[in-house]
């Protein structure tokens, strides 16, 4: 079947005000270019959604002794946090076995016993997600070249189809690209940037189709994360500044007026 | 179909079958393998897992051997050995299997040579956990006390564990260390209203079997029933909770107000339609 750029028979009407091109388009353009585009380009983001997963990096696990790091400072926020559940007494002594834990670093892990800064060229662990995010890119770069090559290798210069709304003429090189037509009104789109609005405007059809595919372990999905990661504060300063603002909080226990509180509520 | 599956993950999620009557294991059982054979649309993945976990468990309980290890080797074919869930049903099935040290080897092994250096918040934790039940059984409680300290140390926002030391330390008539677990329970949890009627109720226990009388009876006494009401500020129809206030109330003087709006509604629960609740409140008014 030969397709050819204008196949489409072309009304012009002019008037007063300057000359307005009107398309008829050859109806099969509709199955044989817009149709085998968009359905391809849904398969594709589908295979490279399975092809992300397969070769997703698994669950960074940590040191046990960072985990109980991380939880010692969770604790003392806990502490600030919801220390109106507590009486006073019991909140003071609390508070001063935490302060005394926190100022002390009596959890802190001590990985680097020479106090020099870690170099980051030496982590394998910075290789490894420098690696997982090339491969990342490639799953994303490669079927998207593939695709744009086929699109325009056999549909270049197509118009396929006017979309149903005015816009300004600054999108008629997004929607017209492939077709080198000054006069062509901008609403007509041409199979390349038919195929560029796909990839930029199908996300909400592969969350609808893919929409189970959020962490499958719910229990690892939840963890806390373990604190002092590159650019965040490190766990001695925050056990440090958590020490101090235990120091100085103040308890207001829920106990206060609670007999008069339950009255007025049920009575 | 919403409100049933609504139904199995809610008993999934609380994991409410653990305390099931065995007929109750029984209708659950069959009840949960029919909705999952209806394949319902609107089952996430991770749901679907939760349930087929939560059948993994119930032919456990249900001595259905065969199909446990059948359901174990669908979730390590799809989703490999590797996890915290899988760790857990597999010394499950070692339990079953072979023996009680084969599941505790295993679980040791793993723990030294991989978790102590590699984990997450989950499996190191969890294994901890089911080593200590498996090996509790052949322990005293201080043994196992010092199990829950040491991994409570290492562990100190894990409700779970501070509640089992609470537990323990009840049994062994040591209120105030009792006591001290189930408060670090309510700092983890503000809203669980069980937790504090639990404190409520040993604070109680402590008034009358350590203090026994005097101020320091009177401050345990108080300390209780300001439990209490926050149990029941929280949960207006915890039976637990307004037992322990008219309780605590009834043994205070000048509480007089709040002992008689516990009786109100402890005899709006004798009133009610649910028979076991009925039969409680009746007994504590009786007691009163």
């Amino acid at each position: 079947m030969a397709f050819s750029m204008w196949s489409a028979w072309v009304l012009i009407t002019t008037g007063s005000a300057g000359a307005v091109a009107e398309l008829t388009l050859d109806p099969k353009l509709k199955y044989w270019v817009l149709l085998p585009i968009s359905i391809v380009m849904v398969l594709t983001g589908i295979l490279r959604q399975y092809i992300m997963d397969l070769i997703a990096p698994s669950t960074k696990g940590v040191p046990r002794v960072k985990l109980t790091e991380s939880q010692w400072i969770y604790k003392a926020q806990a502490l600030l946090t919801n220390g109106s559940n507590l009486s006073a007494e019991v909140f003071q002594l609390r508070k001063e076995q935490l302060v005394e834990i926190l100022a002390d670093g009596k959890y802190l892990v001590k990985l680097n016993s020479d106090s020099q800064a870690p170099n980051p060229l030496n982590d394998p662990n910075l290789s490894d997600s420098m690696f997982s995010m090339a491969k990342g890119n490639l799953a994303s770069f490669i079927p998207q070249t593939i695709i744009m090559w086929w699109v325009n290798h056999f549909f270049a210069g197509f118009v396929l189809m006017k979309l149903p709304f005015p816009l300004t003429p600054r999108f008629k090189e997004m929607l017209q690209s492939g077709v080198m037509t000054a006069d062509l009104d901008v609403r007509w789109v041409s199979s390349i940037s038919w195929y560029f609005i796909s990839v930029l405007g199908l996300n909400p059809v592969y969350n609808l189709l893919l929409s189970d595919t959020e962490g499958i372990d719910i229990g690892v999905a939840q963890q806390p994360p373990t604190m002092g990661g590159p650019g965040e504060p490190q766990p001695e300063a925050i056990m440090k500044s958590l020490a101090n603002d235990l120091t100085i909080a103040e308890n207001e226990s829920c106990f206060d007026g609670i007999e008069q509180r339950v009255l007025e509520k049920y009575s | 179909m919403d409100a049933t599956r609504g139904r199995f993950l809610s008993i999934c999620a609380s994991k409410a079958y653990t305390q099931f009557s065995p007929e109750e294991l029984i209708e659950l059982n069959e009840g949960c393998k029919s909705y999952m054979q209806l394949k319902d649309p609107g089952l996430s993945q991770a749901q679907y897992f939760s349930l087929m976990e939560m059948l993994f468990y119930l032919a456990v309980y249900l001595c259905k051997d065969v199909e446990a290890q059948v359901l174990y080797n669908t979730f390590r074919d799809r989703l490999g050995e590797d996890s915290p869930r899988l760790y857990g049903m597999k010394s499950t099935l070692l339990q079953i299997n072979e023996s009680d040290s084969a599941a505790v080897e295993f679980i040791e092994k793993l723990i030294k040579e991989r978790l102590e250096v590699d984990t997450d918040s989950v499996s190191y934790l969890l294994l901890q956990k089911r080593l200590i039940s498996i090996q509790s059984k052949d322990h005293d409680k201080d043994w196992i006390l010092r199990q829950l300290l040491d991994l409570s140390e290492k562990f100190p926002i894990d409700p779970e564990i501070w509640w089992f030391a609470s537990q323990n330390y009840f049994e062994l008539g040591q209120f105030e260390r009792a006591a001290y677990c189930l408060e670090e329970v309510v700092l983890l949890t503000p809203f669980n209203f069980v937790a504090f009627a639990r404190l409520a109720e040993i604070l109680y226990y402590k008034s009358l079997r350590v203090d026994k009388s005097g101020a320091k009876s009177r401050l345990s006494l108080q300390n209780a029933l300001n439990n209490a009401l926050r149990s029941v500020e929280l949960s207006e129809s915890y039976l637990k909770g307004w037992s322990l206030v008219a309780l605590t109330s009834s043994k205070l003087d000048g509480k007089g107000r709040v002992l008689q709006l516990a009786k109100n509604k402890l005899q709006n629960t004798a009133n009610g339609f649910n028979s076991q609740n009925k039969a409680t409140a009746e007994l504590i008014l009786k007691s009163i």
